[in-house]
């Protein structure tokens, strides 16, 4: 899984020199950096593989590698022997990609969401965003009207079914909770309730005599117009005492 | 009682007599009062002379006889039923049965009921010179004579209670506590004591 790792680094790498290289750069020039970095991956392959006990096979595989590090040619810089074991590596390496690649992918499905729970959970998103975020002009920028104004509010409620919650609430519970006659009695106190049944039972024992009583209230002021106009008066002072004067 | 029973007692009443409640009361009114008062009285002492009879029925059947009253004896009579009426009715509630029919209270200079003195007293006059009540008719705010002496008034209160909403504040509500349940029970008591009078007198005859 390490050598997928380091493969897939290493595409990336040799993509890298590939696209640096000059444009007009022979087509044979361009492709040694793609070598070498193969090269590069192979080996760390191998060394992975063996390092890990791998079988007879890989060891055959760590073979070219061992000669082509302990080649005095190579070392003295000579093109031929690097270039062949190269190009074994490079081989060797391109065999090994797809798997190699599918096991870091894997591998890195798993990692992946790991690293990031963990790091979320070092990080105090909250906080974070108080810091740094405007909420404010964030919330200035967005149109709430709009929003509002594509929200079907009466199409909501009607999904909503009323009854079922009501059915599910619990009145009897709430019920007890209150204290009725604490509620009760403040009310009763605070409304003075044989006041108004003296003065309503009053106000309306009078209905009967109504008639009476605004036809001497009409009679009075006839009077008392009749009499102020014979003697060229105005209107009269009838204001009586009040309890608190 | 609470402070807040004054308004709150006067939007009970309909608009019209809101607009009156507190003011002083014409002639009319009072004259029709008047007249309904001694309607009263009269109706009383007629149902005292048939109670008084029947107890002399029940007593000495075989030589039953109506009582038999002089003329200025039932003007005495009435006379003095008349004061005992009025002043109870005053003293209590501000208001006889006349006055209860039609809305009207009578209150001392404080704006509440008459003490017992001074409802007595003005019973007298008003008895005794039943006609000085048209003064209120001329007067500039609508009082009689016997206002103007005992400074007095006669306003209009619909309300059951002393202590009336046009003015809005403290309603007199401890001392007049029932009051307006009182003045019911005195106008049916006050002829019993008309009554014994009557029978004491005559027994002396």
């Amino acid at each position: 899984m390490g050598a997928g790792l380091f493969s897939a680094g290493a595409s990336a790498f040799a993509d890298a020199l590939r696209s640096s290289m000059p444009e007009d750069a022979p087509e044979t020039q361009s492709d040694p950096a793609a070598k070498i970095a193969g090269a590069g991956m192979g080996a760390a392959v191998t060394a992975a593989e063996a390092a890990a006990g791998a079988a007879g096979s890989a060891a055959e595989r760590v073979a070219p590698l061992m000669s082509w590090l302990v080649n005095p040619p190579f070392l003295k810089g000579a093109g031929k022997g690097a270039a062949g074991a190269a190009r074994v590596l490079d081989g060797q390496w391109q065999a090994a990609q797809a798997e190699a690649v599918q096991a870091a992918t894997s591998f890195l499905s798993v990692l992946v969401p790991e690293i990031v729970g963990a790091v979320m959970g070092q990080i105090d998103l909250n906080r974070l965003v108080q810091e740094r975020v405007d909420v404010d002009a964030i919330v200035a920028r967005v149109d709430l009207d709009s929003v509002v104004d594509r929200i079907d509010v009466g199409a909501i409620v009607d999904k909503v079914d009323v009854n079922a919650i009501v059915e599910r609430v619990d009145f009897e519970a709430v019920i007890d909770r209150l204290d009725i006659t604490a509620i009760a009695q403040d009310v009763l106190d605070n409304i003075d309730l044989p006041g108004i049944i003296r003065d309503s039972s009053g106000a309306m024992a009078s209905e009967g005599v109504q008639d009476f009583r605004l036809l001497g209230m009409g009679g009075d002021r006839l009077v008392a117009n009749v009499v102020d106009r014979v003697l060229r008066r105005s209107q009269r002072d009838l204001d009586g005492p009040s309890p608190e004067d | 009682m609470t402070t807040n029973a004054a308004p709150r007692s006067s939007r009970l009443l309909p608009p019209a007599a809101q607009e009156r409640q507190g003011l002083r009361a014409g002639v009319v009114s009072r004259a029709a009062v008047m007249l309904l008062d001694i309607f009263v009285v009269a109706a009383s002492m007629a149902v005292a002379y048939v109670t008084w009879g029947g107890l002399r029925f029940a007593r000495r059947s075989a030589s039953f006889s109506w009582p038999s009253l002089s003329f200025g004896e039932v003007v005495i009579l009435f006379y003095v039923a008349c004061v005992l009426y009025l002043t109870i009715g005053w003293t209590t509630a501000g208001r006889t049965a006349g006055k209860r029919v039609f809305g009207l209270r009578l209150v001392a200079r404080d704006g509440r009921p008459p003490a017992l003195g001074l409802a007595f007293v003005r019973a007298l006059v008003c008895v005794s010179f039943p006609l000085l009540l048209l003064w209120s008719a001329v007067d500039r705010s609508n009082r009689s004579v016997a206002d103007l002496v005992l400074r007095t008034s006669v306003v209009y209160d619909w309300l059951a209670r002393p202590g009336f909403a046009g003015h809005a504040g403290d309603a007199s509500g401890e001392d007049a506590l029932g009051a307006g349940v009182d003045v019911a029970a005195a106008v049916p008591d006050e002829p019993d004591e008309g009554e014994t009078e009557t029978v004491a007198g005559a027994d002396r005859q």
